[in-house]
């Protein structure tokens, strides 16, 4: 029986010496440098955050830039590295380890424009031919042109249009795109 | 043990009419599991553990940097040299820029999307009026924006923060010298002297303000 | 013969029968549910692979959007197919080597049912878009702790089966088996704690968990099996106790640590890191003992591979898993890391991983397993080759090509001259021969599936010489 105890003793200590040193320890260090910050998060950074995690942009798009020097992530102007203050503090996180997309950590600094990623999200390929983006669709409502007088449909590229409809965002993709322009690595509160 | 010594009646059923050896065929089939040896293996596995130990050993002490909170640590080389200032190609360099700025609108060709993003080629805004290109990507612009072939509606964000003197000149000399159009290179002392006489104008231009603003700098930039 | 009291029975292939007879209900429930995952999510596999190059396709329905298909093929591969048929295939292991009959066997049952319940449950609420959206733990916490729960049930009776053993010495294979069902439910148990709510520590735990699931989870499983079915089939010892000791307590040591080196660069604290990158080269040791181990048993013996189907999947398995460990010693380098991070290499390396070790090995395993606990025999030897061969030929093709595009994408991405689009555009012939390569996969699985249900429905007629026993066997062992 003794045997059996050795077993089981080392099997689960191997495994705690490693949790405690690869969980609890960066915890330990990280925790305190972002838990005192105020992110300013409005709700639509949160809901837009909670959009970017269900439809699974983490698949297709990092964020987490590497320093100068590794990779080419500076120079392709994707930001300085990386750093813990950088995330908002909003879980789940979203480092993601795949570019078949570019890296995103700054992407409300280097594509501002709220149009052009509602023209992008409905219809990537409207505005990158090449790209191998999956369209949105349903973040978005496709409208009578006289229907919401007011509102102005996206604008869309001709091949693009639906004849005698406009396209309008949900708020859905509104707060998408709130989220995805609060990724800028000059938001206050980050150093 | 109770529970394993009870028969299931399907059990029970098929030893009543088969014999053991026939139910029994691929169990008997079997070699038992024979014992384990006790070789001790070849020289040159102990000698891959030896050298992975002190592989491991080596790398821990070489890139285990501080045991601190700090990332990237001696990810980045350290500083070379001051190298001399090699005298850099402003197109070169606004090439490498427009990639990774412009395009995403504009689009690779310069063409952009037909009544989404305006062309760059052989437009007045560009290539005989450069500094209006400078005064929109500092400050960005929107408004109706009617042109020969079509009428735009969209919004140009401002660049001012994210793109230096330097860089802004480069990507305007390099549209002025791409997609057919010929055109000089722009100076960045003048991008920087601009940058300085509209530095009281905070938010996107329309159609209007820009020519007046563009009126206005260039009558102080002749001075 | 009118009584089985099993201390009764001597004989070394009645008591194996009388312990085959017990296992067979959970054995097969558990082997039939992974193969009906297994179905399922090759189906979803084949949906995102076809997306990567098509992305229009089906674009218009949320829950087939890539961003949800993909993460739903993992979980279900992985806790559907691989933990459910690893679970099953574990627990006949154990109940052989251990000479002791399946306890609990009505609630392993009851949980078998509950965790394809919770998969069912959890799939709808990933393609609904309720998921975690943590890579490997997309399913909800409350899903995940009942899937969780159900393997800490089976291993509770694998402990019991330790506990209450009518051998003497604990055979390697046993080890490796008592480690898995206790490391498993830890790593879930841990998972799921509330405590990682920074973005940074948690993409620490995300990673130390996903690698850990591999590692602590399928591939002592895996390894149990080839430990097991190759000196048994060939007739042969295992070549070293002594090896086989050092490479299982080397994997327990430095597997533990490898998972942040899926984090190089990021902002987490760099001497984790490096501490990662160190352990992850110091699995050389386990590798190469447990290779060298497999081997030297299997040398001279590799004719067998010709005629039993189980030592050619074993085989294939154990030699993608020497190949895969070391690739994965070699990419958590920095400056190779530097180049295939973030690019379709490491999606090929984890399907070496998951599919060349851990699903052949399961695929040999059950071929080994089900005629002893159906007393049927295989339907057809040549669908069994044909599934093979499928199913090889495949995730080379998968794997090979994708490998050398993504280490082209990489360098493009490196290369800050190149455009990003172009180094997207690159990659697209690779992701079409993808696509070729699981549609091989799939029809290779679904020949398994119908070999399976014939096997286990006990359909047509038994076979007068069983057709996965060729008596070659006996001269090849030899």
């Amino acid at each position: 029986m003794i045997r059996n105890w050795i077993l089981l003793f080392g099997i689960v200590a191997m495994f705690a010496a490693a949790m405690v040193g690869l969980t609890i320890l960066p915890k330990i260090v990280v925790d305190p440098r972002v838990e005192e910050v105020d992110f300013g998060n409005t709700f639509e950074i949160v809901q837009g955050h909670a959009i970017y995690v269900r439809e699974g942009c983490i698949y297709c798009h990092s964020m987490q830039v590497r320093p100068e020097g590794f990779g080419a992530d500076f120079e392709r102007g994707w930001g300085r590295a990386s750093e813990v203050e950088d995330y908002r503090n909003l879980t789940p996180h979203l480092l993601g380890t795949m570019r078949t997309g570019p890296d995103l950590s700054n992407i409300g600094a280097r594509q501002p424009s709220a149009d052009w990623h509602y023209t992008h999200l409905f219809q990537p390929r409207s505005m990158l031919p090449g790209s191998i983006m999956p369209p949105y669709p349903w973040l978005f409502e496709v409208v009578n042109e006289d229907a919401r007088p007011g509102r102005q449909g996206i604008n869309l590229p001709e091949a693009y249009r639906i004849p005698g409809k406009k396209v309008l965002p949900t708020d859905e993709a509104r707060y998408l795109v709130a989220f995805l322009l609060s990724l800028n690595q000059e938001t206050p509160g980050v150093d | 043990m109770t529970e394993d010594n009870k028969k299931t009646p399907e059990f029970q059923d098929r030893e009543d009419n088969r014999s053991m050896q026939e139910i029994h065929s691929a169990a008997f089939r079997e070699s038992p599991l024979p014992e384990e040896g006790n070789e001790r293996g070849p020289i040159w596995m102990y000698a891959v553990i030896i050298l992975t130990f002190a592989f491991g050993f080596f790398y821990i002490g070489r890139y285990l940097g501080e045991v601190s909170d700090r990332a990237h640590v001696l990810f980045t080389a350290p500083p070379t040299e001051a190298v001399e200032e090699i005298e850099v190609d402003l197109i070169a360099e606004g090439q490498r820029i427009y990639g990774r700025v412009c395009q995403a609108c504009h689009q690779a060709n310069g063409q952009g999307i037909a009544g989404v993003f305006p062309t760059l080629a052989g437009t007045e805004w560009v290539v005989e009026q450069p500094d209006k290109s400078v005064l929109m990507i500092l400050n960005g612009l929107q408004g109706e924006l009617v042109r020969e072939r079509a009428t735009y509606n969209g919004v140009m964000p401002p660049f001012a923060r994210q793109l230096d003197d330097f860089e802004i000149a480069a990507v305007v000399s390099y549209i002025r010298n791409a997609f057919g159009n010929e055109g000089s290179e722009i100076d960045p002392d003048r991008v920087a002297r601009i940058r300085e006489l509209t530095a009281d104008i905070s938010g996107a231009y329309n159609p209007q303000t820009i020519v007046e603003t563009a009126a206005r700098i260039g009558a102080e930039l002749a001075e | 013969m009118s009584t089985t009291h099993f201390s009764e029975i001597d004989s070394s292939a009645q008591s194996i029968r009388f312990l085959d007879e017990k296992a067979r209900n959970v054995v097969l429930f558990l082997i039939v549910s992974g193969v009906f995952w297994l179905l399922f999510g090759s189906l979803l596999a084949l949906l995102a692979s076809i997306k990567m190059h098509a992305p229009d396709w089906l674009g218009q329905w949320s829950f087939l959007t890539f961003g949800r298909v993909r993460p739903l093929h993992l979980n279900t591969m992985v806790y559907g197919w691989a933990s459910m048929t690893g679970a099953g295939v574990a627990l006949w292991l154990l109940s052989r080597m251990l000479r002791v009959a399946i306890p609990m066997r009505p609630y392993i049952a009851g949980v078998t049912v509950i965790w394809n319940l919770a998969l069912v449950v959890g799939s709808f609420q990933i393609l609904a878009g309720y998921t975690r959206g943590i890579e490997w733990l997309e399913f909800p916490v409350s899903t995940m702790i009942v899937i969780v729960w159900c393997i800490l049930v089976i291993g509770i009776a694998a402990m019991l089966m330790l506990f209450n053993r009518n051998v003497q010495t604990l055979y390697v294979s046993v080890w490796y088996l008592i480690a898995a069902f206790l490391w498993l439910p830890l790593l879930g148990g841990v998972s799921s704690l509330p405590i990682f709510n920074t973005p940074t520590v948690q993409a620490g735990m995300n990673w130390w968990f996903a690698h850990n699931a591999l590692g602590l989870w399928f591939t002592p499983i895996g390894l149990a099996a080839a430990y097991y079915f190759i000196p048994k089939v060939i007739g042969r010892p295992i070549y070293s106790y002594g090896l086989s000791l050092l490479g299982f307590w080397g994997l327990a040591l430095f597997y533990n640590w490898n998972g942040f080196h899926h984090l190089i660069g990021s902002p987490l604290p760099t001497w984790f890191i490096t501490i990662s990158i160190a352990a992850s080269v110091m699995m050389i040791i386990p590798v190469i003992v447990v290779a060298v181990n497999h081997h030297m048993t299997i040398v001279g013996s590799f004719s067998a591979v010709k005629y039993s189907p189980t030592l050619r999947f074993v085989v294939f398995a154990a030699m993608s898993y020497t190949f895969v460990s070391l690739q994965g010693s070699i990419q958590a380098l920095r400056s190779v890391n530097e180049v295939i991070h973030f690019t379709h290499f490491v999606v090929a390396h984890a399907h070496i991983g998951m599919y060349a070790f851990v699903t052949m090995m399961l695929f040999g395993s059950c071929y080994y397993i089900l005629p002893r606990l159906t007393n049927w025999e295989w339907q057809s030897g040549k669908l069994i080759k044909l599934h093979f061969w499928l199913t090889a030929l495949g995730i080379i093709l998968y794997t090979f090509p994708l490998q050398v595009g993504g280490v082209l994408q990489g360098l493009a991405m490196n290369n800050p001259d190149i455009t990003f689009s172009d180094t997207v555009t690159m990659t697209i012939p690779y992701l079409i021969t993808r696509s070729v390569a699981g549609v091989m996969l799939t029809a290779g699985h679904l020949i398994f599936a119908y070999l399976v249900i014939r096997i286990v429905a006990r359909v047509g007629l038994r076979p007068a010489v069983p057709e996965s026993w060729n008596p070659k066997l006996e001269e090849a062992r030899s």
